[in-house]
């Protein structure tokens, strides 16, 4: 236990090195600093999807952490690379359910046994819950990715655009965008025109 | 035209003098007002989602599960079956040994072990299928399969086993680099050292076996895991750690890459020097002994945390060195003996000279900081470790706002920025895990002193409820206990 205890203060850059070197042993540590992180952007990257999903693109964004630990460059924060990586996934899964036809984006609404991490709340909540799903589900992929890891995961325009491999000035573009469609779509579900 | 910083305004992207500008500017156009209420109207209704939308909690233990299926499923994919790690048999073992293990990457070349030698210098050496070896004073670089070996004065190495990726080496004597090939996973590099169990896991490294005993490993790639039976260090790429014959560590964190590994390892470059580096020899008046390095260390009162670079091992304070070797540039080690002398001015002038040159070296700064508040200029100090919150990793940066928010504590007035450094600190607990308890205890005394009593009792409720027992949390109770109703 007393590797453990020690390997757990080793540095995300230690650790990747490690990862790089073909060291698996600091995976689990990775894992339990950024899981819950990674599992929560899955989940706002993916305003429909399950708890359930979300862990299962949890353990693939650690797979792909283990098996390109080698081009993580260290002057770039890991949270960013994580989060690029993870909205690849959550794309790429995206486009996989597409394929199968079994997402009807528009006008879908949480049904009562909807897997969410969160208990079912009071209607009102529910209402509001929904309005927020809505609006970002008017977003397009892209502008989603840049919105929520700005708004809500709090990374800054370089970091967004490194994590995402696209230009520093596509990263304004794409929240202001974003940022106006959110605002009318919840003015407007406030007001009684959002969707039922 | 203002209205075109609207959006500028919301980023938080503008300069001072533009955010005041647009505030003027708000004051006077509905428009933007509108615009902007709406958005904050938004982003709580955002904001109330997500924190409803969060994640789960991965345990230890499930971390560790997700870890071994990432793991098959990786070998599931590439077809290849793992052998389990070794290290614990290793440390299990009843002698101690040196254990160097690599894995990982495509495999080299099946079959190349003849020894292919590099270059060759100095009085004379013997090579045979088993043996390297230089006899006297000079140097060997050979090639073994993908690996490269490195040979310094009167070293041995044996060549104790080979069959695919798997080699077993062991250092009879002497120092060698090792720059190790990237290796299937199931194949394993092991070099074994007189008495010490050292795993490491990376390609590139030094390991030296001094003629009075004991053991030198010095990292320059990867992650090395050094192990006695029960005891363990982790090694992080630029840390040195030294072994004296009484089995008194120390570990040195350098910013260089390790000058005897890069001339083991280089067939055109010159004889090593005889001597071990000053600021690797241990020496038992400093250096912890074998049996402390892996529990938590008990935080250091804020005035002794060293300002060497940070390594989640335990840090030897500067050491003494009877022969410091002269470095081509900045010589932290020597400039660290020197301030462990007492030559704090002396120091200051050093480092103010070379970093007025390359302000690059953020050990450098960090020194600094150390040897200003030695030579009693907190406030220079304190703008040292600002350079390295700027310029420093992650965890660098961490030490440094908490010894520069344990400084301004001291100031008058200083207590507003010592609220946001440790604030800071708060929101990346990883980054000083040792010293959690005594953040929320300073910090608390800093919130207090600004007026922020209530958050410093919430503060100190937690630290007692997280860490019972240590000083921090006997230092709270008396704290809630003797603060005013």
């Amino acid at each position: 236990m007393q590797a453990a205890r020690v390997l757990r203060d080793i540095s995300d850059a230690g650790l990747m090195a490690g990862l790089a070197a073909g060291d698996a042993s600091g995976l689990s540590v990775l894992h339990q600093r950024y899981a819950k992180m990674i599992c929560s952007l899955i989940l706002r990257l993916d305003p429909q999807g399950s708890l359930e999903q979300a862990e299962d693109l949890t353990q693939d964004v650690f797979l792909t952490v283990f098996e390109t630990a080698d081009r993580y460059r260290e002057e770039g924060k890991l949270k960013s690379w994580l989060c690029g990586i993870a909205a690849r996934k959550v794309r790429s899964a995206r486009r996989r359910t597409w394929s199968r036809g079994n997402l009807m984006r528009s006008n879908r609404s949480i049904a009562p046994g909807h897997s969410t991490p969160y208990e079912a709340g009071p209607d009102q909540r529910l209402g509001a819950r929904r309005q927020v799903e809505q609006a970002l589900l008017s977003l397009s992929d892209s502008q989603r990715e840049v919105f929520v890891l700005h708004t809500l995961e709090g990374l800054s325009g370089e970091e967004i655009a490194a994590s995402l491999n696209i230009k520093t000035s596509a990263v304004w573009v794409r929240l202001h965008r974003a940022r106006k469609t959110m605002t009318a779509a919840l003015q407007e579900s406030a007001t009684g025109g959002g969707p039922r | 035209m203002t209205c075109s910083l609207r959006d500028s305004y919301l980023d938080e992207t503008l300069v001072p003098e533009e955010g005041a500008r647009f505030e003027q500017h708000l004051a006077t156009c509905g428009a933007c007002e509108a615009q902007l209420r709406a958005w904050e109207q938004a982003e709580a209704a955002l904001q109330d989602w997500a924190e409803e939308r969060v994640g789960r909690t991965w345990r230890s233990d499930e971390s560790q599960r997700q870890a071994e299926l990432i793991l098959a499923r990786h070998r599931e994919r590439h077809g290849q079956r793992r052998r389990a790690v070794v290290s614990l048999a290793l440390a299990a073992a009843a002698s101690f040994f040196l254990a160097l293990l690599l894995f990982g990457g495509d495999g080299p070349e099946r079959g190349t072990w003849e020894a292919e030698i590099l270059y060759r210098e100095g009085s004379s050496s013997e090579i045979s299928q088993d043996i390297l070896s230089v006899l006297g004073s000079g140097r060997l670089v050979a090639q073994l399969g993908e690996d490269r070996v490195g040979l310094g004065d009167a070293a041995t190495v044996r060549v104790l086993g080979r069959e695919h990726g798997n080699v077993q080496l062991r250092l009879e004597q002497g120092s060698i680099g090792v720059e190790a090939a990237k290796r299937r996973e199931d194949e394993t590099l092991v070099v074994q050292a007189g008495d010490f169990a050292v795993r490491v896991v990376g390609t590139r490294f030094r390991v030296s076996r001094p003629a009075d005993g004991g053991l030198v490993v010095a990292v320059d790639e990867g992650i090395v895991e050094v192990s006695t039976p029960g005891q363990r260090w982790w090694l992080e790429r630029g840390t040195t750690l030294a072994v004296d014959a009484s089995g008194t560590a120390a570990t040195h964190q350098r910013e260089e890459v390790d000058s005897q590994l890069d001339l083991l390892l280089s067939p055109a470059k010159q004889v090593l020097p005889a001597t071990e580096p000053a600021d690797v020899v241990p020496s038992s008046d400093v250096a912890p002994p074998l049996g402390v390095a892996t529990p938590p260390e008990p935080a250091p009162p804020a005035s002794d945390v060293e300002a060497a670079e940070p390594s989640p091992l335990p840090q030897a304070p500067a050491l003494e060195a009877p022969t410091p070797v002269a470095p081509p540039q900045l010589d932290l080690a020597a400039l660290r003996t020197q301030l462990a002398k007492g030559q704090a001015p002396e120091v200051v002038d050093a480092l103010e000279g070379h970093l007025s040159e390359d302000p690059s070296s953020v050990s450098g700064w960090s020194l600094l900081a150390t040897a200003r508040r030695k030579a009693g200029d907190p406030a220079g100090a304190i703008e040292a470790h600002r350079q390295v919150i700027q310029r420093g990793s992650r965890s660098q940066a961490a030490k440094a706002r908490y010894e520069a928010a344990r400084l301004l504590q001291r100031r008058p007035g200083g207590h507003e920025e010592a609220v946001e450094l440790f604030e800071a600190l708060l929101e990346d607990p990883g980054a000083l895990r040792g010293l959690q308890p005594e953040i929320r205890l300073h910090l608390s005394r800093s919130m207090r002193a600004v007026g922020r009593s209530s958050e410093a009792d919430a503060l100190l409720q937690e630290l007692i409820a997280t860490w019972p027992g240590t000083a921090a949390a006997e230092a709270a109770r008396g704290e809630l206990s003797t603060k005013p109703l």
